[in-house]
């Protein structure tokens, strides 16, 4: 494959989807009975600020509690089904800071596509693995085997989760002072994890989401049955390759599959690629078959 | 997409439906609320 140099391009309506979704996805904001729902999006679960469950720390408490989360997995099933990875792109918080994050003038690389890997592993060791064989079915107030702390939260996920250290962690420390004076080795290793997450996504854009997100590789495993898909035609193409450019997670590479319909488990459906395709007609998305969204030809390089 | 792939897509919806609506029936949806609510893991 080419190598060819990333740019951001044109944000379009998802910029403002996005920041919708952090309103309403933060109890900072607003609060509701959304607690009962697990919307794809990586938002801090335990704590009171979220407005909404967040997958991963379900799975986590359903494998501790050695309980099958057929109802988690039939939710995320079925959104994964209809729309694909859309809310990574579109609706998840931590994607949003990402993009910003990567708007920052720097030194910029792209991460192997190897590293892709890595977020499948820690959906398997982290969120279902180690919480399923340390926990002996206990939940609250048993003894963590690593730690050794009588929390009750044996959430593995939680101990590295950045979006719970910002949006919960890092505002209650900085509230209080008595918080913070109980803050143990546990809490700074966190927002040391945190940091260095957030460094990575400055330099490689989207890292956390291709790399590290065990919720999307939960997603990805969905996404390439999604009816919701790219579409590009093959006679209105002119293999530019603007749309490999602007691809926040490098889901798009040439040979566009022979241009059918495509579907892969990195594209997060942002639609940047429709929005910046320079020709007319020659990239749409579809949703069951009708085209929600194609390229209109304004934007030229 | 073609007609194959929408059934295998038709087919997944309902066998996740049916997972969703089996963990309904068992109360896992409260299990998610309280555990969402009641832990806080900022430690």
């Amino acid at each position: 494959m080419k190598s060819v140099r990333p740019e951001i391009g044109k944000w379009g309506r998802r910029f403002p989807a996005q920041i919708l979704s952090l309103v309403a996805f933060n109890g900072y904001f607003w609060r509701g009975p959304g607690k009962w729902f697990c919307v794809p999006v990586l938002n801090c679960y335990a704590c009171p600020v979220g407005t909404i469950s967040c997958p991963i720390g379900s799975l986590t408490a359903f494998a501790l509690a050695r309980r099958i989360p057929f109802y988690v997995l039939g939710f995320l099933g079925v959104i994964g089904v209809a729309v694909g990875r859309a809310f990574c792109g579109w609706a998840c918080p931590f994607g949003l800071l990402q993009d910003l994050l990567y708007r920052i003038r720097s030194f910029k690389f792209r991460l192997p596509r190897a590293a892709n890997a890595l977020k499948y592993a820690l959906l398997v060791v982290l969120v279902l693995g180690l919480p399923l064989i340390l926990s002996g079915g206990k939940r609250a107030g048993s003894e963590d085997r690593i730690t050794g702390e009588q929390s009750g939260a044996l959430d593995y996920c939680s101990l590295v989760c950045p979006a719970g250290t910002l949006e919960g962690g890092v505002p209650v420390l900085a509230a209080s002072a008595e918080v913070r004076a109980q803050a143990t080795w546990r809490t700074w290793s966190k927002i040391g994890i945190a940091v260095g997450i957030l460094g990575l996504t400055v330099l490689a854009r989207r890292s956390f989401c291709r790399a590290l997100c065990p919720l999307g590789a939960l997603m990805a495993l969905t996404s390439r049955v999604s009816m919701m898909q790219l579409h590009t035609e093959d006679k209105l193409c002119t293999r530019c390759q603007r749309c490999v450019k602007v691809c926040p997670t490098y889901a798009r590479h040439l040979p566009f599959k022979e241009f059918k319909t495509e579907a892969t488990a990195e594209c997060v459906l942002c639609l940047d690629c429709v929005r910046n395709c320079p020709e007319k007609g020659a990239l749409s998305a579809r949703l069951c078959g009708k085209t929600i969204s194609v390229s209109e030809g304004r934007i030229r390089e | 997409m073609s007609k194959r792939a929408w059934i295998v897509a038709a087919m997944l919806a309902l066998l996740f439906a049916g997972l969703m609506a089996f963990g309904l029936s068992r109360g896992d949806a409260g299990y998610v609320r309280q555990n969402a609510s009641e832990n806080f893991c900022f430690s």
